[in-house]
């Protein structure tokens, strides 16, 4: 039996897919079709646009069947499981300060910054996280620009 | 036909003082991540592609090959020791594994695991030399309505594989190909679903999608995972030699683990997982005490574990046969290739030969290096099993970082990863497997390219498809698989009904 995690985790992801399937037939508007002879370039946005769009309509249909099912049949769906949702926001609010600071600082020191507060989230303190950030962006640096030749963005206002 | 002077040629660059290193280096980098708890092989791999970016294609090729089978083998060591499988095909190997460990018989189920992943793989080697070649032979006089066919059929076949559902494995089929579109239509030059971003007009590349769904998605689920907790076993040489009797009960499971494998393999879908139950339930069938299994049953692990290299080996047939990847490893091995400017495919054994066996030679030589290096060294890949995933995840996150920007040296493709790390983490809690999506987005360009020529060539009449021996019974095996579960539950409504009325 799903639990109520697993449920809503399917609502949003069908409604972001029926999201993605609407926006996919509104860009294809202007995109010719064509015909089977000579399928255009708006053939496969539409066909496949559309079929997110009824599959994800036809799931959302199909959780908020089970859900009523689950209401009847004694809360069967009451289950959890653990969602830290405050730590993966900021775990991605992490993500996202790493692309502004690589854009504004280069990748190193981003590298650094973000390593040091990705640590900080999952718990490591003093001189381990010290120690994760330093040899972590130490190691990035020397494998891939030093030795590798990967080219590492150096930031627009450094 | 295959040339001996490229055999030889691609053998030799394979045994280079600086491919061997490199091999080595693929196979221990490998098992390393292989062994790292909550990482899957995929994301594992697809972090560590960047590594290969500036260097020679067939150093890159033999790398990330070594790091593909090192992989698959480091998965099944937490499976035992720890009752933590490091990849979904290793779950199998957790229910007589860590018996084994409980009853002090680690070291003979690690041993067993990495003798049978030899054989098994192997195996397979020797099938993929021999069975590559002639399919990629006949696959040159395949046309756009075959490659139509083969593609449609895997996606078919593996949207049934992958979920109970074939609403959720469509849809994302669906949402990957709709992913695929964006950006220039290679027929007609025409952008698609760019939102007049400059971002999205040369579309979306695949690795940052493949990074963000299997590796960045566990950084952002990272504080939800614990700490696992280390069992004291007794890892010394003398203690991994498995007994006579223990030798003896594994070779039939590693052999038909090897063989099931490798068949199955070779069937879309995630058939390294699939392959190690099928194999643990064939040799429950087979042995004389059943009951054994689950209580610490050698042939337990022996099986499962010989079968998920046998299907490791398998699944590279479509890769480098027809060029198609039909699960993520294959997937990502494809990326690999195309970072190097080869694609795998009919035409690879022709205009990279060399590339081609090196590749080749270097998967029997990873293979023993695997054995040779797993044995003795089997305490220390124990010890990195135990790595707090808050040290280990900072890591991966940064590795993904560089990854995803190194492909075309854009921002922009980090925050693809990210959208997509977001999006991995709501399917892993939705409970939905990301592989189709991935394929999706991998397939569908070749999808709509030979659907478009084969259009041309029937003047319009798709019914023609049906007309061509292989594409006809491949759509035809398509339909079968596709509408089969619809007609079984129409012939059980009535049946029941009957018996009812």
């Amino acid at each position: 039996m799903m639990n109520r995690t697993v449920i809503r985790a399917r609502m949003i992801a069908a409604l972001l897919f029926m999201l993605a399937g609407l926006l996919t037939l509104w860009q294809s508007r202007g995109l010719r079709f064509g015909t089977l002879n000579h399928i255009q370039a708006g053939f496969f946005p539409v066909v496949f646009g559309g079929l997110l769009t009824v599959l994800s309509i036809l799931m959302l249909a199909g959780l908020l069947l089970t859900l009523r099912r689950g209401r009847a049949a004694d809360r069967e769906t009451n289950g959890h499981e653990p969602v830290f949702s405050r730590g993966s926001l900021a775990i991605l609010g992490v993500f996202i300060l790493f692309v502004v600071l690589t854009y504004g600082f280069g990748f190193l020191l981003s590298s650094f910054i973000t390593l040091w507060a990705i640590g900080y989230l999952l718990g490591l303190r003093s001189w381990r996280l010290m120690m994760l950030a330093l040899f972590t962006t130490a190691s990035i640096w020397l494998i891939f620009d030093w030795w590798l030749g990967i080219y590492l963005p150096p930031g627009v206002w450094i | 036909m295959v040339d001996m002077e490229h055999i030889l040629a691609g053998i030799s660059a394979a045994f280079s003082l600086t491919n061997l290193l490199i091999c080595l280096a693929g196979v221990a980098l490998g098992t390393l991540v292989g062994v790292l708890p909550g990482l899957g092989p995929v994301g594992a791999i697809s972090m560590l592609l960047p590594l290969t970016f500036s260097m020679e294609p067939i150093s890159a090729l033999i790398l990330i090959s070594g790091i593909y089978f090192g992989g698959m083998y480091g998965g099944s060591t937490t499976s035992i020791l720890v009752n933590v499988p490091g990849e979904a095909a290793s779950v199998v190997t957790t229910l007589d594994g860590y018996k084994m460990t409980q009853k002090g018989r680690a070291g003979a189920a690690l041993a067993i695991a990495a003798i049978g992943s030899f054989v098994a793989g192997t195996i397979g080697m020797i099938l993929l030399t021999f069975l590559a070649p002639p399919i990629a032979d006949m696959a040159l006089r395949f046309g756009p309505p075959e490659y139509f066919a083969i593609v449609l059929v895997g996606l078919l076949v593996l949207s049934r594989m992958t979920d109970t559902s074939l609403l959720r494995s469509y849809l994302l089929i669906a949402l990957g190909v709709v992913i695929a579109l964006i950006g220039i239509d290679p027929m007609s030059g025409t952008l698609r679903l760019t939102f007049d971003s400059p971002w999205l007009m040369d579309g979306i590349d695949f690795i940052p999608i493949i990074m963000g769904l299997y590796g960045l998605s566990e950084v952002l689920g990272a504080m939800e995972q614990s700490d696992h907790k280390p069992v004291k076993a007794d890892l010394s040489l003398r203690r991994l030699m498995p007994s006579k009797s223990e030798m003896r009960r594994s070779t039939g499971p590693i052999v038909r683990g090897g063989l099931l494998g490798f068949v199955l393999g070779l069937i879309p879908g995630p058939a390294n997982i699939i392959s190690t139950y099928a194999s643990y339930g064939l040799e429950k069938k087979l042995s004389k005490k059943p009951e054994e299994f689950g209580q610490g049953a050698i042939e337990g692990v022996a099986g499962p574990e010989s079968a998920n290299n046998g299907a490791s080996t398998g699944a590279l047939v479509p890769l480098l046969s027809l060029g198609v990847p039909f699960s993520p490893l294959p997937a990502i091995l494809l990326s690999a290739f195309m970072i190097q400017g080869i694609t795998p495919g009919p035409l690879m054994m022709s205009e990279h030969p060399t590339t081609f066996w090196a590749l080749i030679a270097s998967m029997y030589i990873g293979n023993v290096m695997l054995l040779v290096l797993n044995l003795p060294m089997v305490g220390l890949f124990a010890k990195v099993s135990h790595l707090s995933p808050k040290v280990l995840m900072p890591i991966v996150m940064i590795f993904c970082f560089i990854g995803a920007y190194a492909v075309r040296n854009s921002l922009f493709d980090v925050v693809v990863l990210i959208i997509f790390g977001v999006l991995g983490y709501l399917l892993r809690k939705a409970k939905m497997e990301p592989s189709p999506l991935v394929l999706g987005v991998i397939l569908g360009p070749v999808l709509e390219n030979t659907l478009n020529q084969s259009a041309l060539i029937f003047n319009g009449d798709l019914l023609k498809f049906f007309t061509r021996p292989i594409s006809g019974t491949l759509l035809l095996i398509g339909l079968a698989v596709t509408f089969w579960p619809i007609v079984r539950r129409l012939f059980k409504a009535i049946r029941s009904r009957r018996t009812g009325a």
